[in-house]
């Protein structure tokens, strides 16, 4: 799996990716049974949170229940942003909300690779060789998760491919946004 | 009009294409976006950089009168390109084609065109021939009207005819979609539009760089390119623009250079073409430019135009084999120039180039900066490969063995 340099290639990436999330011949919605792409409409007194790529027209829909819950992530676009809608889906069943919070600055950060050279928010410390996400700096429901957590750093070797970075980060962009919305259990909405 | 180029020996000027890309031998089909530079064009980049990198006009010493020579040089070089007339000051350097429109955009439109005057473009237009025109109109009150476009994206005499109506102060319009290569019969549409009594604006960004121009027997009113497509640095670009109306027209940039006299109360314009390049101008991408015009004018325009259409007309019959593979663009190959975007079915364009990336093939994939277009076709983007005068028939075999690779993998 891994090139001569220890670096992991983008092709393995999207094949690994494709593997587990992608169902071809698919518009654009639906990466896998089960996870994200089930488009579960406007609840009554919920919400819909949309963030699209403005370089290709991809885009992510976060819906929202009456109580702030997340019914469901559609994704538009292509493998990568579908594989990361999946995921993003999965974290939302396997964790509390403030994890994924925290999560979605984490994955950005380690998407882009900017947290690092940035030293800033998010950042996992101690990285490993080629952006993969040691189980220590995630959040904790994470670690009891192997799989997920697995893909989760699959995302990371997106370091190497600067020109889709922005397809896996959009779902995490788009949740960060739509929690931004709802307060966690005991805590209020900061103004965004 | 078949080809004739000697395909090894303009290869072996372009250091470029010994590269590797994902550790495969590089296939460049992302001419469109910008073209690889042979050494003739290096050579005078570094030359400048490395022995005269004076800046021009006023220097009184040996160095400062090279550098000016140079960039005179360059612009008379670009006006023989464009079959423009000698000593009327009609070649305007620029940043690039969207820099040249949008100084027609400001100094000329913005200033003659008022509420209910036309504004006729056409929706494959690139987004820098559509935005500026919506300020303008923004701006004027004037109106923008579009050119329909059968299906494929062609447009019919009857189309041009019935849109050029008395109210069109203006015709903006590609001579070369750069998402199908699409070439609009330009020269009965200028004749039209000047019979009626409007200007026309040439975007001749994906046209110049693989077809021979001439403005003069075109007859337009402005035409605008730039050189990194055509072999030449990036940044730098060409205004072509009638002498009367760029006499009449206000400067774009203010500052020195561009003025005649300055006092406390009030400046006067330098004459043309110094009227509208105020400050340093790029020197050195003025001269690299020059270089790839005698470049290209050296190989041959119409042999170039010629070899590009054989690969067209050679990817449209290989590619239009896989059952999943849509084209766009008008079928008529002789007013197409080298470029071919598709899509494969149920897979998007992302994931075709970021696989043939990993075969060492550079394409481009989106919506190209030309959305109305795209909505035209009832998709988001497309992938696109555009050709320049060192590709070959083998590059398009590979590259098809790619596609039907990854399709395997993706569809």
């Amino acid at each position: 799996m891994a090139d001569p340099e220890g670096r992991e290639t983008w092709e393995t990436l999207l094949l690994e990716l494709v593997k587990r999330y992608y169902v071809p011949g698919t518009a654009g919605v639906s990466p896998r049974e089960g996870a994200a792409g089930e488009d579960a409409g406007v609840a009554e007194g919920g919400s819909e949170i949309t963030v699209t790529n403005r370089s290709c027209g991809d885009s992510v829909t976060v819906c929202l229940g009456p109580a702030g819950e997340v019914r469901g992530i559609v994704a538009r676009g292509c493998a990568v942003c579908k594989a990361s809608a999946a995921l993003a889906q999965e974290a939302v069943g396997a964790l509390p909300a403030r994890d994924v919070r925290e999560l979605c600055r984490r994955m950005i950060g380690l998407v882009t690779g900017k947290a690092r050279e940035q030293g800033g928010e998010g950042q996992p410390e101690g990285c490993l060789p080629g952006g993969r996400l040691p189980g220590s700096c995630l959040p904790e429901g994470v670690a009891r998760a192997p799989r997920l957590q697995e893909d989760l750093e699959l995302l990371g070797l997106l370091q190497h491919a600067p020109g889709r970075q922005r397809c896996a980060t959009l779902s995490w962009e788009a949740l960060e946004k739509a929690l931004g919305e709802v307060p966690c259990p005991g805590e209020s909405v900061e103004p965004r | 009009m078949i080809s004739t180029l000697d395909i090894q020996s303009i290869r072996d000027d372009f250091p470029g294409l010994a590269s590797t890309m994902r550790g495969k031998d590089l296939i460049y089909f992302d001419n469109g976006a910008t073209s690889l530079k042979p050494r003739p064009v290096l050579d005078a980049l570094e030359g400048y950089y490395r022995d005269y990198s004076a800046n021009i006009h006023r220097g009184v010493y040996e160095m400062s009168e090279r550098a000016t020579a140079a960039y005179d040089n360059a612009r008379e070089t670009l006006r023989r390109f464009l079959g423009a007339s000698p000593g009327e000051g009609e070649v305007i350097f620029t940043r690039g084609t969207t820099e040249s429109i949008n100084l027609v955009a400001y100094s000329w439109a913005s200033k003659v065109l008022g509420p209910g005057d036309e504004i006729l473009l056409t929706a494959m237009e690139h987004h820098s021939n559509i935005v500026p025109w919506q300020y303008v109109a923004q701006r004027t009150g004037a109106v923008l009207r579009y050119i329909p476009m059968t299906p494929e994206g062609a447009l019919t005499d009857e189309a041009i005819s019935d849109s050029l109506g008395p109210r069109v102060r203006l015709v903006a319009i590609t001579a070369m979609s750069n998402v199908t290569g699409y070439m609009p019969d330009l020269a009965a549409l200028v004749a039209r539009a000047r019979q009626g009594g409007a200007r026309v604006l040439v975007d001749g960004a994906q046209y110049a760089c693989h077809h021979a121009v001439n403005v003069t027997d075109l007859d337009c009113d402005f035409f605008a390119f730039s050189g990194h497509k055509m072999c030449g640095p990036t940044g730098i670009g060409v205004l072509y623009a009638r002498r009367e109306l760029l006499e009449e027209m206000d400067p774009f940039h203010y500052g020195g250079d561009m003025i005649q006299e300055v006092t406390l109360e009030g400046s006067t314009w330098a004459h043309l073409p110094e009227k509208f390049e105020a400050g340093t101008p790029h020197i050195a991408g003025a001269v690299g430019m020059a270089a790839a015009a005698e470049y290209l004018l050296g190989i041959g325009l119409e042999e170039i135009a010629a070899h590009e259409r054989d690969l067209l007309r050679y990817i449209t019959e290989v590619a239009g084999q896989l059952p999943y593979l849509r084209s766009f663009g008008p079928g008529d190959i002789q007013r197409r120039g080298g470029i071919f975007s598709f899509a494969l079915e149920g897979v998007h364009p992302h994931d075709v180039g970021s696989l043939l990336d990993q075969q060492g093939i550079a394409v481009r994939t989106g919506f190209h900066c030309a959305q109305p277009l795209m909505a035209h076709f009832g998709v988001t983007g497309t992938v696109r490969a555009s050709f320049y005068l060192y590709n070959t028939r083998q590059e398009i075999d590979r590259f098809v063995a790619a596609l039907e690779r990854l399709y395997g993998i993706l569809g």
